[in-house]
């Protein structure tokens, strides 16, 4: 929040937009009935507290120009922008002019979450999951094309066979009475029409190098995308070589959403961060559109002795850019014009400079999202 | 649960071993949801998000947390309610919440 519109009292160094009014929602995970475990042990909430919180600050500014920093994500869904909270988002935003929200692109670039391929007609292609032994379970997701036909074998770390989930049906698997893994090959997603096989492995089953072998089973060759969930306490990671693009937050595929990438500020040539998330979406789209300084940023912060903090991420990235966005819409009221997300947007892209400046647009799209956008504050 | 699968292979699931109140292949207009939601057990009320084909339609059952947007609305949903929103033609699709996580890399 300091990053974005801070006034400089703590830190010595004012935010982007110091004048801004500030309105801070927490995310409490404690008004949520029946919460999963995963969403119970920690503090930053789930998809729909997200998508309120952005719609009670939208209501709170009334017709005011606003903008809404997130820095939340999750690794799993479609990438397309097509769940109901993208769908949401996008509602939002669209809902008046001189509206903006603005996500961090997510830290996932060298964690080895994504792989993608091509299973071949009437072959098989496996993906390796190292995992480690864990206390809290680990998420794998495929998401393949509506018309395929694949179904997936789940080999465990000594080669043996789990058994096969057709397409359209689950796999639960036991040791003893408790559940261990459950492999679930669902057809026919409402919001896009794509299939989706979802794997979970409970915690204390033991880690090692699994294989999801997947099957086609009918029609041409089938390519799909595939997305390990983030868990910081015990990552697990795709084997061979990596994939590093498409690690995007899912969060961040909205269509009216600026996606914040993080460089380097503190070096001459100002990389991006090695965590910086890539894009495209996996339907294409050229995210994150921009990219802002996230590498060892310090920004105040309470009960840290000296009110302020050093910390690296996309988290620190986006405030900057929605500070910017601020006072883009400042700007923009005070010429009476009623901007909408893609003129933001454009403002925003046009206002940056390319690094490296050789990148033409189209390229570099892998690791940047946008051919190079890059911020520079 | 401790052993290797190799000592002690896993085994299929017995039949009502789980409860699999949202057997997504049942439920086609419920979004996937994380695969650990999806392989647990849920009973009582889910929170989710449900998209609706006509500007302002609620379905009865559902409780709404939060207007979205004329099609969109956020709601706590009873488990028992989930077949009844597969089987009404003005709800398009339902997801439930997702958790989220910071994107606070590491601090220095």
């Amino acid at each position: 929040m300091d990053i974005a519109a801070g006034n400089g009292r703590g830190t010595k160094m004012a935010g982007n937009a110091p004048n801004a009014d500030i309105l801070f929602v927490e995310i409490a995970a404690n008004d949520i009935e029946n919460s999963v475990e995963a969403t119970t042990r920690q503090s930053f909430g789930d998809s729909v507290q997200m998508l309120e919180a952005v719609k009670f600050i939208f209501d709170q500014a009334g017709d005011r120009p606003c903008v809404v920093n997130v820095s939340l994500g999750t690794n799993g869904g479609p990438h397309d922008g097509t769940t109901l909270v993208d769908q949401g988002l996008d509602a939002l935003v669209r809902a008046k002019p001189n509206r903006a929200v603005v996500i961090a692109a997510s830290n996932s670039y060298a964690d080895g979450i994504h792989a993608a391929g091509t299973v071949a007609a009437g072959g098989t292609l496996d993906l390796g999951w190292r995992t480690e032994i864990g206390k809290f379970g680990r998420e794998l997701e495929v998401w393949l094309p509506g018309a395929s036909q694949v179904a997936v074998e789940l080999l465990g770390p000594d080669g043996t066979s789990l058994g096969t989930a057709e397409p359209g049906t689950n796999l639960p698997l036991a040791d003893g009475d408790e559940l261990a893994v459950f492999v679930s090959n669902r057809v026919k997603e409402p919001n896009n029409g794509d299939n989706t096989i979802s794997i979970y492995v409970a915690g204390g089953v033991p880690g090692g190098d699994w294989t999801v072998r997947l099957h086609h089973r009918k029609g041409p060759a089938v390519s799909f995308h595939a997305w390990i969930e983030r868990e910081d306490r015990d990552q697990s990671h795709f084997t061979g070589s990596l994939d590093n693009s498409h690690t995007i937050g899912s969060i961040s595929c909205a269509h009216e959403v600026i996606a914040v990438g993080s460089y380097d500020a503190h070096k001459a040539k100002k990389p991006l961060s090695y965590f910086s998330s890539a894009g495209p979406t996996r339907d294409g789209r050229r995210k994150p559109e921009i990219s802002a300084p996230g590498h060892e940023v310090v920004a105040a912060r309470s009960r840290s002795g000296k009110g302020t903090t050093m910390m690296s991420g996309t988290s620190m990235a986006a405030p900057a850019v929605t500070g910017l966005v601020a006072l883009l819409l400042a700007e923009a009221r005070r010429r009476g014009l009623q901007l909408t997300s893609n003129q933001l947007r454009s403002a925003l892209i046009k206002s940056a400079r390319l690094n490296p400046p050789k990148h033409a647009a189209g390229s570099g799209t892998h690791v940047m999202g946008s051919g190079g956008h890059t911020l520079m504050r | 649960m401790h052993q290797t699968p190799s000592s002690s292979p896993l085994g299929k699931a017995a039949a009502g071993a789980y409860d699999f109140t949202m057997d997504l292949s049942k439920l086609r207009k419920v979004e996937s949801p994380s695969p650990r939601r999806a392989a647990g057990e849920v009973r009582g009320m889910v929170t989710g998000m449900v998209k609706v084909n006509k500007a302002g339609y609620r379905p009865k059952g559902v409780k709404v947390r939060g207007e979205i947007s004329d099609l969109i609305f956020t709601a706590e949903i009873p488990v028992g309610e989930l077949e009844a929103l597969e089987n009404d033609p003005g709800v398009a699709s339902v997801a439930f919440s997702r958790p989220l996580q910071s994107q606070q890399s590491k601090r220095k």
